[in-house]
């Protein structure tokens, strides 16, 4: 931004990669992006034979939500500032990824084993108006949200095996979404590392 | 001395608008009828029905017969729209009857809903838009739906039974 103030000072029009990065808009309407994720998981449902194929589609295309957000938020909030701890890729995900995507922060954020993490969701956006027929067992469509932050954590250097699934919840008609991390081993070994 | 012929009790009925008056007396029921709504029924644009639901004690019909009679329905329905003397009549709104209300409500693609319920239940037309609006929701943004097939989603059914049960709370049935 600088560079294109002096530029402009000089008279000369900043080349567009000189100019600021535009706010973003910060709302979109809720109907347009649950028609067109129905399309997008129609369309994998023709080409997929089985409901982990159709997952793994769907986690691919969140995959590429995953890594430009990673970039576009680290510019935006965080001021480039690398996250090189666990904690702080997590807390990162939990309150700024959720709420640029889906408005609020995720609901509970847990530690199962050594290397397994939970983000638990009371009603994943994505999932809210969708109800999976009998005959295709625990699909869940939350698997494109698992593929966001699997791409999050993977650019952001922590690989890690993410999956979502539907856990019971007492006093709740609606089960929640769990998206659990299992992050590869040296992930952890540089955690250790770098201590605890 | 000609024989007096006596016309069935027959109250002459009055054609407002889209709604008809009808009330046959020679099948004058004095059983109870369940308070408040007794069933939803949604038809697709071609005649085929689609949900259907009964929420009170009424008594149940065989399946093939609620085809048979959603698609009576969209055909009254087509006719009556030609028949009306006014211009730009859009088929049955009101079909009240002495035993039931049934309310009727016809959207732009030609997707019909309509409720019926006791006499004189009120706020039908509301719950009919928000069953539409649960429609647009939990059926057509569902990638698992076939358009113009019978409703299987588990969330539309939830929360049509939480907006019927809303409306018979709301007016003490």
């Amino acid at each position: 931004a600088r560079r294109a103030r002096a530029m402009q000072r000089q008279g000369q029009t900043p080349s567009i990669v000189d100019r600021p990065l535009p706010k973003g808009r910060s709302e979109v309407s809720l109907s347009a992006f649950s028609f067109l994720f129905s399309e997008l998981v129609q369309y994998h449902r023709t080409r997929a034979s089985s409901i982990a194929e159709l997952e793994q589609k769907l986690s691919e295309a969140g995959e590429g939500v995953g890594s430009r957000m990673l970039e576009v938020l680290a510019h935006r909030e965080k001021s480039n500032r690398r996250e090189i701890r666990l904690q702080g890729i997590l807390q990162f995900i939990n309150t700024n990824v959720w709420r640029c995507l889906f408005g609020k922060v995720a609901d509970s954020l847990e530690i199962y084993n050594d290397d397994e993490y939970v983000l638990g969701d009371k009603s994943l956006v994505v999932n809210r108006y969708i109800s999976v027929p009998k005959d295709l067992g625990d699909l869940n469509c939350g698997a494109f949200a698992a593929g966001v932050v699997k791409g999050v954590l993977r650019d952001a250097g922590f690989p890690a095996e993410v999956s979502a699934y539907y856990a019971e919840v007492d006093g709740q008609r609606t089960p929640k979404t769990n998206i659990l991390m299992k992050f590869a081993p040296e992930v952890l070994e540089r955690e250790k590392r770098l201590g605890a | 001395v000609r024989p007096r012929v006596t016309a069935p009790d027959f109250p002459a009925g009055r054609l407002r608008g889209s709604s008809t008056r009808v009330c046959p007396r020679w099948h004058d029921m004095s059983t109870a009828v369940p308070p408040g709504v007794h069933s939803i029924w949604v038809i697709n644009k071609s005649g085929g029905l689609v949900y259907q639901k009964s929420y009170a004690d009424v008594p149940a019909i065989d399946t093939n017969e609620t085809l048979r009679l959603a698609s009576i329905w969209h055909s009254l329905h087509a006719i009556s729209a030609q028949l009306s003397p006014v211009e730009g009549c859009l088929g049955i709104e009101l079909l009240e009857t002495q035993n039931f209300d049934l309310r009727c409500v016809q959207t732009v693609t030609g997707t019909k809903f309509f409720v019926t319920a006791s006499p004189k239940t009120p706020g039908l037309a509301n719950l009919l838009h928000a069953v539409y609006d649960l429609y647009c929701d939990y059926v057509m943004k569902n990638p698992f739906y076939e358009l113009e097939m019978p409703i299987r989603c588990e969330l539309f059914e939830q929360n049509v039974q939480y907006a019927v049960r809303a409306t018979n709370n709301a007016f003490g049935y």
